[in-house]
């Protein structure tokens, strides 16, 4: 249960059960779709407590063939998150990178478009579409209203949108095959970065829970005074107009 | 030591652009730093006006044929230039799909920390910001205890505030651009009148309540007025009054708009499995026992033949105005 | 004589061909054989259709009288005047059964062969040339048994002429002829009743349906016992194991084998299927035979190739699913189980049915796409809808529900359920349930955040693997708490919880709310008071509460005790017809005619005022079906009732 804790700052997250974020299910399976398609190999990767072996064993029971943690990254976030990540995804030398637009958590956005600008690496968001072309990645990418086509060098980096794909249902045989295959683990100074360097310029102030109940309010009235009123709090109060 | 705010241009300058100058503003005048702000984009043409009292100081306008669309290396490229040139201590841009992007490249190459998808700014000796995590319940402040900083704005939060009728200075730049590593092959608009279900950030429902396919319209008119996608309860797919590509619903498609409107949608549960993370769902229906009122914000009981043409003309009056 | 052997050997190497079975069929074998004795002489299954039953318990019983005349018949030709009695009255009292029989035998075929070809009854499609054949041989016996005794009377070489009280009269008929022609008549026939008991024998092991002869009574000797909507606990663990589920005929147990021998093809089981009557891709008669060709046809292949490493992946390019019997068959199934309670033969075709979906999920992940989002809620969520964990209790706020959690310990741990605690509708029955808990002052409390679904559904979609990791998780819980026996509100908890966990080592007291109910008006530990008018209720039997666990009686008894006046109708109790959600259904789209709604009409064809049943997701699929056909007539829960009449 999501409670926030006694100093107000932080949550805590016991009897939560942790799952892969949804829309790196997308990027797990356009990956392994990929790899169907022309051969190769797909390692997952993931920096995160102990814990998250379990999310990257999810990946290895899609299909995915091995699977890399990054630990001692628990406190970081942002800047110093991407920076790990990005240096342990430079041992691995990948041609092509997938990770979801955003964690549902956080739901910040920010770490896989900063591992590709660390990579030095391009990269493109939000995509619904790939397609590898004479050696390039075409990919459609969605904006407001729109989207754009385009044509990409390798190696790049891409963040999927839901409607890419249909992420697989494992099979037994490959949960079972995940729950005994070995995770790599390459920890800060593997890495040979100074943990210091990493720590957050960006600090929690406050944690507040925000509204969570319907609000379930009838309006009354006359049906032209009803949709003004509707109106009105859509545009001004929700802001989702 | 000044704070830029990015506005972004879709040949005209986006309201979210203007909203986040409004909100730059704020932590401009708190900070005592200069507001400027960054076009990208073909030659600023546009009336002088629609930057009048945002508090702007000076516009940089980068203009060039190739900066109509965006390219994230290109952006990012001048945008790191101009930061670093101006001594921006705060960058603020609209988090809109293509300004996440933005901001993230930016930060890291800038190496600097990012609040993603703010809801407020603030300034109280260093910047700070309001956001929401997990997927909206909780609400988290932030403070940056270095500068600069980067922050996005999330469009429709803050309002446009003019005073006074005070132009930015121009200053037109007409760089030559750094080569990228990613072409454009075509950029497309959606179809008019056509928005896609799966990540639509309105959509208006219909169910058997509609009372027959030939009842679509008035949804439809509703869907144009919104800019919202079409949907439909698992009664009127299962009716044959509409393609089953519409469904929404545990075993049709699982949507996470803004706002959902349900019009005659009696709310049975595999519905609401389908929208239940809707961030705000109006319930139009006859019957006052509909269990979707249980779990609606905004409900209307009543005939939605009648109200939901009533509703897609107010909208329609409100926005010419 | 050699083909009849050769073929037994092969059909009897065909069912052992099979894996053990997961019960012990020879338990309690004296009441097995008693059970069987009772079924193959009193033809009890058989006759719940009487007349066609009396027609065909004819036939049987004339089976075993003839057999003595058989014997003599065949040991006669080597030995001529043998009779297995010898000379005494038996003998002849049994020549007077016998002619008496061969009437009643050729009744009974006549009866049959009407039926089955002139009135043509639903069950019986495709027209079966077997049964033909059958009844030719038979009827043909008979006659030529007559026959051959009133030709022998007529020529008066016969002994005991007396006691052949039919082929006496007939006799009569040959007055008129010379002996030479008589002879050669006399001998025709013998030859004629030796043939056709021949090929009668041929026929069982060709096979044909005949080989019931002796597949049915086995079938019933070995029939199930442990319940009916008990599905077996895999070993996931097992590392040697190279595939779950059934996917090739060699997989299926001896038992299951048997099965397919047994099967007279009499469609009862479709005429009762709900997927059948309502157009879908599943007859369960069909699937039956569809599976024994595909064993007939496969099987010799199949024991060759055993022993050697070759294993094609489908003998004759057969696949077992896909040719033997389609996918979408396979898929449409609500495990309702009245396949099962109609055959004659004690054919159990769910688990084969499961089994097989237990492989299309577990090995191939390939199951209908609109429940892979349901599957995935269960697993994170722990309910199929994905609603928050945490908001789990929320129905119970201020109704004075305990928690375990807090209490620790109570009588009854309550067994919510997910729709009972997430669906608008079912949460009135959970708020009724509360009222007359706290009203008869039970000690009770809810697990509220800390129940989650028990993936029951899964399991009948062939999701084993989600199911058990449920199962670990719930009696982790469990066992944190005391408690004397759990009460739930819903027949598909009812039924895991008591029928299956115990394969996973708990032994819980289960009880559904309706027989806790009765429990309770019988204790008169609630103050109800009666209503002032006497509404026309009629309930309906839920398949998990009711032909799977025999509950009819309790829920019936509780609304009588609420002062409802029941309305009974002919499709209730054991033939009740399912409301189309179970087998997971509830999470797929349906194709085809509603179940729901042909349930719904039978219901309201019963003319009672009100509906009543004991099942959230009965009462989901029924309220549904009325809301859209626009009628009045409500769907109430048994609990929801009782509230109604408790005293303020």
């Amino acid at each position: 249960m999501l409670t926030i804790s006694d100093d107000g700052k932080s949550l805590t997250l016991n009897g939560i059960k942790f799952v892969m974020n949804p829309y790196d299910e997308f990027a797990v399976e356009e990956a392994i779709l990929l790899r169907e398609r022309l051969g190769g190999e797909v390692v997952a990767v993931c920096a995160g407590p102990p814990e998250s072996k379990e999310t990257i064993r999810t990946a290895l029971a899609m299909g995915v063939n091995s699977g890399v943690l990054i630990s001692g990254t628990e406190q970081l976030a942002g800047r110093g998150l991407s920076m790990a990540l990005a240096a342990g995804l430079a041992t691995l030398s990948p041609d092509v990178i997938f990770a979801g637009k955003q964690a549902v958590d956080s739901d910040g956005s920010q770490i896989s478009e900063r591992v590709a600008e660390l990579m030095g690496i391009p990269h493109a968001s939000c995509i619904t579409r790939f397609e590898l072309k004479d050696g390039k990645a075409e990919v459609i990418r969605e904006v407001e209203g729109g989207h754009y086509h385009l044509s990409f060098e390798l190696p790049a980096l891409f963040t999927t949108q839901k409607g890419i794909n249909t992420p697989r249902y494992p099979t037994l045989p490959n949960i079972m095959k995940a729950k005994r295959a070995t995770i790599k683990e390459l920890s800060l100074s593997d890495l040979q970065i100074e943990p210091a360097l990493l720590e957050s310029e960006l600090l929690v102030e406050r944690l507040a829970p925000a509204r969570r109940e319907r609000r379930r309010q009838l309006i009354a009235g006359e049906p032209l005074a009803q949709v003004q009123k509707l109106y009105r709090s859509l545009q001004e109060e929700d802001k989702v107009l | 030591m000044s704070i830029l705010v990015i506005l972004e241009q879709r040949g005209n300058l986006k309201i979210c652009g203007l909203e986040a100058a409004s909100a730059s503003r704020k932590v401009a005048e708190a900070s005592g730093m200069t507001l400027n702000a960054l076009y990208l984009g073909r030659a600023f043409d546009e009336n002088p006006s629609v930057l009048a009292g945002l508090g702007i100081s000076t516009l940089y306008a980068y203009e060039n044929e190739d900066l109509h669309y965006y390219s994230n290396e290109r952006y990012v490229h001048i945008l790191c230039e101009l930061a670093r040139e101006l001594e921006a201590k705060v960058i603020v841009c609209p988090a809109t799909a293509v300004g996440k992007e933005l901001c993230a490249s930016a930060a890291a190459r800038l190496q600097i920390e990012l609040a993603q998808d703010c809801v407020a700014l603030d300034w109280n000796e260093t910047l700070k910001a309001v956001k929401p995590i997990y997927a909206g319940k909780v609400i988290s402040d932030v403070s940056f205890s270095k500068l600069p900083g980067l922050v996005s704005l999330r469009p429709n939060t803050a309002a446009i505030e003019r005073r006074g009728e005070d132009l930015p200075a121009i200053v037109r730049r007409d760089m030559p651009l750094i080569p990228a590593r990613s072409t454009i092959l075509e950029v497309a608009e959606a179809m008019s009148g056509y928005v896609d279900l799966t990540e639509a950030k309105i959509i208006v429902a219909g169910g058997r309540g509609i009372g027959g396919p030939e009842n679509w319209p008035v949804l439809q008119d509703l869907c144009e007025a919104l800019g919202a996608a079409l949907g439909a309860s698992r009664a009127a797919v299962d009716a044959g009054w509409i393609d089953a590509s519409h469904q929404v619903g545990q075993t049709g498609k699982v949507v996470c708009p803004d706002l959902y409107i349900a019009c005659g949608i009696s709310g049975a549960i595999q519905h609401l499995a389908g929208m239940r993370t809707a961030k705000i769902i109006v319930a139009i229906n006859r019957d006052p026992e509909a269990p979707i009122f249980q779990f609606c914000d905004y409900g209307i009981v009543g005939d939605l033949l009648e109200i939901v043409p009533k509703l897609a003309g107010e909208i329609r009056n409100r926005r010419t105005n | 004589m050699g083909y009849f052997l050769w073929r037994t050997w092969l059909l009897i190497r065909l069912v052992r061909m099979g894996k053990r079975d997961p019960e012990c069929r020879t338990e309690h074998l004296p009441a097995r054989v008693g059970g069987m004795l009772a079924d193959v002489f009193l033809q009890r299954r058989v006759l719940r259709k009487p007349v066609t039953g009396l027609f065909h318990l004819l036939i049987v019983w004339g089976f075993f009288v003839f057999a003595v005349n058989t014997i003599n018949h065949f040991a006669g030709a080597f030995f001529p005047g043998f009779h297995l009695f010898g000379e005494t009255a038996l003998a002849n009292h049994y020549t007077m059964l016998a002619d008496l029989f061969a009437v009643l035998i050729l009744a009974g075929v006549l009866g049959l062969a009407i039926r089955r070809y002139l009135f043509r009854p639903a069950g019986l499609t495709p027209r079966s040339v077997e049964s033909a054949i059958v009844f030719f041989f038979i009827g043909g016996a008979m006659a030529a048994y007559l026959l051959n005794n009133a030709v022998e009377i007529a020529i008066n070489t016969h002994e005991g002429v007396g006691h052949h009280i039919v082929a006496g009269r007939l006799a009569a008929l040959f007055g008129g002829m010379t002996e030479i022609p008589l002879r050669v008549l006399g001998h025709a026939a013998w030859w004629c009743d030796a043939i056709m008991h021949l090929m009668l024998i041929a026929l069982l092991v060709i096979p044909t349906k005949h080989l019931h002869l002796a597949a049915g009574p086995l079938n019933l000797l070995f029939k199930r016992s442990r319940p009916c909507a008990q599905m077996v606990k895999m070993d996931l663990e097992d590392e040697n194991a190279s595939s779950f589920g059934v996917s090739r005929i060699e997989e299926f147990s001896w038992k299951q084998n048997l099965d397919l021998f047994a099967c007279i093809e009499c469609g009862r089981c479709s005429t009762h299927c709900p997927t059948a009557i309502t157009g879908k891709a599943l007859n369960p008669k069909e699937f039956i035979v569809g599976l024994k060709h595909h064993l007939l046809e496969t099987g010799p292949d199949t024991l060759a190739a055993q022993g050697s490493d070759t294993k094609k992946d489908g003998i004759n390019g057969k696949n077992l699913i896909g040719d033997a019997v389609s996918k979408d068959a396979v898929w449409s199934c609500t495990t309702c189980g009245n396949c099962v309670e109609h055959c004659p033969m004690g054919i159990e075709h769910i688990d084969k049915i499961t089994d097989m979906r237990a492989h299309l999920v577990l090995m191939q992940s390939d199951f209908p796409p609109e429940a892979s989002g349901t599957f995935r809620n269960m697993e994170t969520a722990g309910n199929p809808w994905g609603f928050a964990p945490e908001e789990r209790a929320n129905w119970a706020e201020d109704m004075n529900v305990p928690v375990m959690m807090e209490k620790k310990r109570a009588d009854i741990l309550w067994w919510v359920g997910c729709s009972g605690a997430y669906d608008e509708r079912c949460k009135k029955i959970s708020v009724a349930m509360a009222k007359i808990l706290n009203a008869a002052g039970m000690d009770f409390a809810i697990l509220g955040k800390e129940e989650r679904c028990n993936c029951e559904s899964a399991r009948r979609l062939g999701n084993e693997y989600l199911y058990q990791t449920a199962t670990r998780e719930i009696i982790e819980t469990l066992n944190k708490y005391e408690f004397r026996r759990i009460l739930t509100t819903c027949p598909h908890c009812y039924n895991t919880f008591k029928n299956e966990y115990p394969l996973f080592g708990v032994d819980y007291e289960v009880i559904h709310h309706s027989e806790f109910l009765e429990e309770l008006m019988a204790a008169k530990r609630l103050q109800t008071v009666p209503p002032s008018i006497r509404n026309t209720t009629v309930f309906h039997d839920s398949c998990y509460l009711g032909r799977h666990n025999g509950i009819y009686d309790a829920p019936r008894k509780v609304l009588e005790s609420a002062g409802c006046a029941l309305v009974s109708f002919r499709e209730e109790k054991k033939g009740a017809l399912c409301c189309g959600a179970g087998g997971g259904h509830m999470w797929l789209d349906e194709a085809g005619e509603s179940i729901a709604g042909h349930r719904t009409e039978e219901l309201l064809s019963s003319g009672a005022a009100g509906i009543a049943a004991a099942c959230p997701f009965c009462i989901t699929m029924l309220t549904d079906e009325l809301k859209k056909s626009g009628s009045a007539t409500g769907v109430l829960d048994i609990a929801e009732i009782i509230a109604l009449h408790i005293t303020p």
